[in-house]
């Protein structure tokens, strides 16, 4: 079955809270989406603090299209296909670096930061000095926009300027990135992962569930759990099995205080937060050496912190995950370290996981350091443990006609979200709930039955 | 001819070592392998950027920045707490894993009793029907020598140090809930 012979809107019924297992697996509707959704939508590409000189570089993908990102003498950013203009081989090869001059290995066009091709091989007796450089340039992505040091990129000219697209989630936004005067930064080395499964199954985690965390990362939190008093806590939160060393955090119980999530029209998500935390910060101080510092630091901050971005925001939202439409993903604040990273489709099956530590700028380095080592223990150590086990199991189990035909239940909290007095935007009165999800696939519906253009959203 | 000896057993000594803390891995004995480690270990795993030739020998992120592992005992603690959490899906049914070790070599180290000690290792993990995993990369340890005459009751050294090159840029298994 390919997206041409099925009608999408009977495999997204986002009213009914039903999405079709299909949608995981079609490698036709996987096709349509590297075509609508991913060359349209504003794709995350870098942050600003990887491209500091002109020339300074990165690759990475919009969907299936490898991109080339470079500093300009100008000061700006752009981007353009990774792929030379007279056979298509990617012209960079290289993750990160510094290149005035990217030259293809194949036949030697080469190209400067900007994509012009100052140079190919034999231009004179083999091309009689007849062929137009100035046309040959790397295909540009033509819009490039910022937003308080996050860079993103569209090929659609249709689509609103990034703010716009944005709307109320730079709100929620600004909880991981405007928390100190100077902004911030990302660490050097980046976390890449190769996940077998659908890139929709992190999207849709990332913007509105928040319920998995109570049961998928059970293991994790048993782990970190600072040693309790209370000798009921020596029972595992979710089995009431014991706990071989006596230590339990009870994340289902936690999942039930009070708490919000945040849908947008566009396909962003904030998971869900909890409306009088600080961050997800239970027992970091109690964790160890590297979390206290951390702990310390957001202590000491706090009152900067709240100054920038009021009471309310400083608490609740500034410790969840998000989704950025369709493939930027964060954490914010979680177990000592802040997130941001990007999940790449690789074909229908599977999809990679870029992942950068992210800091403030003025954040002092034992800090900083102390951040980037709570950054491997979680979220690529205890958390993809348990999370990379659900999304290859999902992505087998869907291998079956009949297994895949199944509309699966997106039905948790239906009808409740709405205006809040405090958080901007629709606004779900639970700490879980899949709104953002069914607002997820509204919009990726929008796109995939949108043949020609960036889908305009529709008022209600 | 003594010299000879000695850096025989020595080599001996250290390669039962490590044979032992494969074995232990294998057979998931993590707490047991958690008592190899010395209290003041650190266990490392830089990243393995793409780099331009002209950034030859920048490829392994740099100490302080972004890690695969970047641990002491303390969260290597946590990690070995968890994989014998009830609730450790990824871990239910367990996995199979086979180390092998190889390519042993051992020079003084820097401390009296301690000595630099690189191998090579093929890690292998076969899960539920038919996931594989495979992992190859080498190990720089600081191998600590503990008890007057290289051991007591115990196997006779701690790791005190561990960096790992895994030769991977994008790592290719949907976790690293193994230990190299």
């Amino acid at each position: 079955m390919g997206a041409d012979d099925t009608k999408l809107e009977d495999l997204v019924r986002w009213r009914e809270g039903l999405v079709s297992g299909e949608i995981f697996v079609d490698p036709g509707i996987h096709r349509q989406e590297t075509e609508r959704v991913f060359p349209r939508a504003w794709n995350y590409l870098v942050h600003e603090s990887q491209l500091r000189q002109p020339g300074d570089f990165v690759t990475t993908f919009i969907g299936a299209d490898p991109v080339l990102v470079a500093r300009q003498r100008d000061g700006s950013i752009a981007a353009m296909l990774n792929s030379c203009r007279h056979r298509g081989m990617a012209v960079c090869r290289a993750d990160a670096g510094h290149s005035r001059a990217f030259t293809c290995p194949f036949h030697g066009w080469t190209y400067d930061e900007a994509g012009r091709l100052i140079n190919v091989p034999n231009l004179e007796n083999g091309y009689r000095g007849q062929l137009d450089t100035g046309a040959w340039g790397l295909t540009p992505v033509p819009r490039v926009e910022g937003y308080k040091g996050l860079v993103f990129a569209t090929f659609s000219p249709d689509a609103p300027s990034l703010v716009d697209y944005l709307g109320e989630m730079a709100w929620y936004l600004d909880c991981l990135l405007d928390r100190r005067e100077g902004g911030t930064e990302v660490t050097g080395g980046v976390h890449k992962i190769r996940m077998h499964g659908n890139w929709k199954l992190i999207a849709e985690q990332f913007a509105g569930d928040n319920y998995h965390a109570g049961i998928t990362h059970a293991s994790a939190a048993s782990a970190l759990a600072p040693v309790t008093a209370d000798p009921a806590g020596a029972t595992d939160p979710i089995s009431a099995d014991p706990v071989p060393t006596g230590r339990a955090m009870r994340f289902t119980t936690a999942m039930a205080r009070p708490g919000r999530q945040f849908s947008h029209r566009q396909g962003h998500g904030v998971a869900g937060f909890f409306t009088s935390d600080k961050a997800l910060t239970g027992g970091l101080r109690q964790m160890a050496r590297d979390q206290a510092v951390v702990a310390d630091y957001y202590e000491a901050t706090d009152v900067e912190v709240t100054n920038r971005l009021g009471a309310e925001r400083a608490k609740g939202p500034s410790g969840t995950a998000g989704l950025v439409f369709p493939t930027f993903i964060y954490l914010a604040g979680v177990f000592g370290a802040s997130t941001i990273g990007v999940a790449h489709p690789v074909g229908p099956e599977h999809f990679e996981l870029w992942r950068w530590c992210l800091v403030d700028a003025a954040a002092p380095p034992e800090v900083k350091a102390a951040m980037v080592r709570c950054h491997a223990v979680w979220p690529l150590g205890l958390a993809d443990a348990d999370d990379g086990e659900n999304w290859s199991a999902v992505q087998a189990a869907l291998q079956g006609p009949m297994a895949r035909r199944q509309l699966f239940n997106y039905q948790m909290g239906m009808g409740l979200a709405g205006p809040d007095p405090v958080y901007p935007g629709t606004v779900s009165p639970e700490p879980i709930g899949e709104e953002p999800q069914r607002a997820f696939y509204r919009r990726w519906l929008e796109y995939m039955t949108s043949p020609d253009s960036w889908p305009e959203v529709v008022a209600d | 001819m003594s010299a000879t000896l000695d850096a025989l057993a020595l080599r001996l000594s250290i390669e039962e070592f490590l044979y032992l803390e494969a074995e232990l891995l294998d057979d998931h004995r993590y707490d047991d392998w958690l008592a190899l480690l010395a209290d003041d270990i650190h266990y490392w795993a830089p990243t393995q950027a793409n780099r331009l030739r002209r950034d030859r020998g920048r490829e392994a992120s740099a100490p302080g920045e972004v890690a695969l592992f970047d641990d002491d005992k303390t969260t290597l603690g946590w990690r070995v707490r968890q994989m014998g959490v009830v609730t450790h899906w990824a871990e239910d049914p367990p996995s199979r894993t086979r180390h092998l070790v190889s390519n042993i070599r051992i020079a003084p180290g820097e401390a009296a009793g301690e000595y630099a000690v690189r191998s090579n290792f093929l890690c292998y993990r076969n899960r539920l029907r038919d996931e594989v995993d495979l992992w190859a990369g080498e190990r720089h340890d600081v191998l600590r020598r503990v008890g007057e005459d290289g051991g007591t009751d115990g196997p006779g050294w701690l790791i005190a140090r561990r960096a790992i090159t895994l030769d991977q840029n994008v790592v290719l298994s949907k976790n690293l809930s193994v230990f190299f």
